[in-house]
């Protein structure tokens, strides 16, 4: 989780994603940032990301990034 | 094809470490467009219609191949990019005909940093001038006067112009503070909030410095008042007087507009 909590403040650094349990409705990411994210995620855990889990709906909080990264083959530590 | 089989096409053609450049980010709003579309091997052109022009979307981990497909996109279409700075594929899309229209930087600043009293003479005699109750709310009766104002002063292709129905949500909201005279659209601000951030859509101003200063002021205590920590916005980058004027700090964040 933390190294998904460290590529989200590598985009975002201006917030605390830990305060936060809806990086969407509270605007600490938009559209674009969602397709960095999800390339820093291929990047990092060496999976690629199906295009239909692209949506705002699976970016939301830490959880459900990680829910991600696992349905498409990567391990959370 | 719709945004689902597209995004199916570009999912086909993703490789593991390789790094793709695109200029796609799926939303509600592209769900509703139906695109024409090229397949290469590594690469997905597609193209279609939002309401105000025929925009080109791409994802492709081949140049050369972008390149070929670009060039088969009809003309009168508008390619965005954004991008940090320096990340551009300027050259692969240049070669398939677009050229450089516009570009924008993205700007932001903490809300904290702004409305500060400000130190020299000169600086706080805007501050001063300040008038909390200055501009009303639009109502829905101005949206024809809204609409009217912002296809004459602002550029439908690169501007991503608001619809009808986004507009009347931002009235709903309070996202749009007029200041009128005789039912003439002197000075017009539209924002929107973010949760916490403020995005500083549009600026208008035919009257006084002040006015504009009051309405945007006016607009950033509200969102203090909501808990808004941060505001950004996109500034062209040949708008020389506005990058001088502003204080929002640059992010690095480019929206690159190529037309063919």
């Amino acid at each position: 989780m933390q190294q998904i909590y460290e590529i989200l403040k590598e985009i975002r650094p201006e917030f605390d994603f830990k305060e936060s349990n809806d990086f969407i409705e509270d605007g600490y990411l938009d559209s674009f940032d969602i397709v960095s994210v999800v390339s820093e995620l291929e990047a990092s855990f060496g999976i690629l990301i199906d295009g239909l889990d692209i949506i705002p709906e699976n970016f939301i909080n830490v959880k459900k990034i990680c829910e991600v990264v696992e349905k498409n083959g990567g391990k959370i530590d | 094809m719709n945004s689902r089989e597209v995004m199916t096409e570009i999912t086909k053609r993703k490789e593991i470490g390789v790094k793709a450049a695109s200029n796609f980010f799926p939303s509600a709003a592209m769900e509703q467009i139906e695109f024409q579309t090229l397949l290469g091997k590594k690469t997905v052109v597609f193209w279609g219609n939002d309401s105000t022009a025929t925009r080109v979307y791409f994802h492709s981990s081949d140049a050369k191949e972008l390149t070929q497909l670009l060039q088969e996109v009809p003309s009168n279409t508008v390619l965005d990019y954004v991008c940090k700075d320096g990340l551009l594929p300027r050259q692969e899309i240049e070669a398939a005909g677009y050229r450089l229209y516009a570009s924008y930087c993205k700007r932001q600043i903490s809300m904290d940093k702004l409305d500060l009293e400000p130190k020299s003479r000169k600086d706080r005699l805007l501050y001063d001038m300040y008038k909390p109750d200055c501009g009303d709310y639009a109502v829905e009766d101005d949206l024809p006067l809204i609409q009217e104002l912002l296809v004459r002063v602002f550029e439908p292709k690169v501007d991503h112009l608001y619809k009808e129905d986004e507009l009347k949500e931002m009235i709903k909201k309070k996202e749009i503070l007029l200041y009128k005279v005789k039912n003439h659209i002197e000075s017009l601000y539209i924002y929107k909030t973010e949760g916490k951030c403020l995005y500083s859509a549009y600026s208008y101003n035919n009257a006084t410095a002040d006015i504009l200063y009051s309405l945007e002021r006016r607009a950033r205590e509200k969102a203090r008042e909501k808990g808004v920590k941060f505001m950004y916005a996109w500034f062209n980058e040949d708008n020389y007087k506005a990058l001088r004027r502003t204080l929002l700090q640059d992010t690095g964040m480019r929206d690159y507009i190529f037309v063919k």
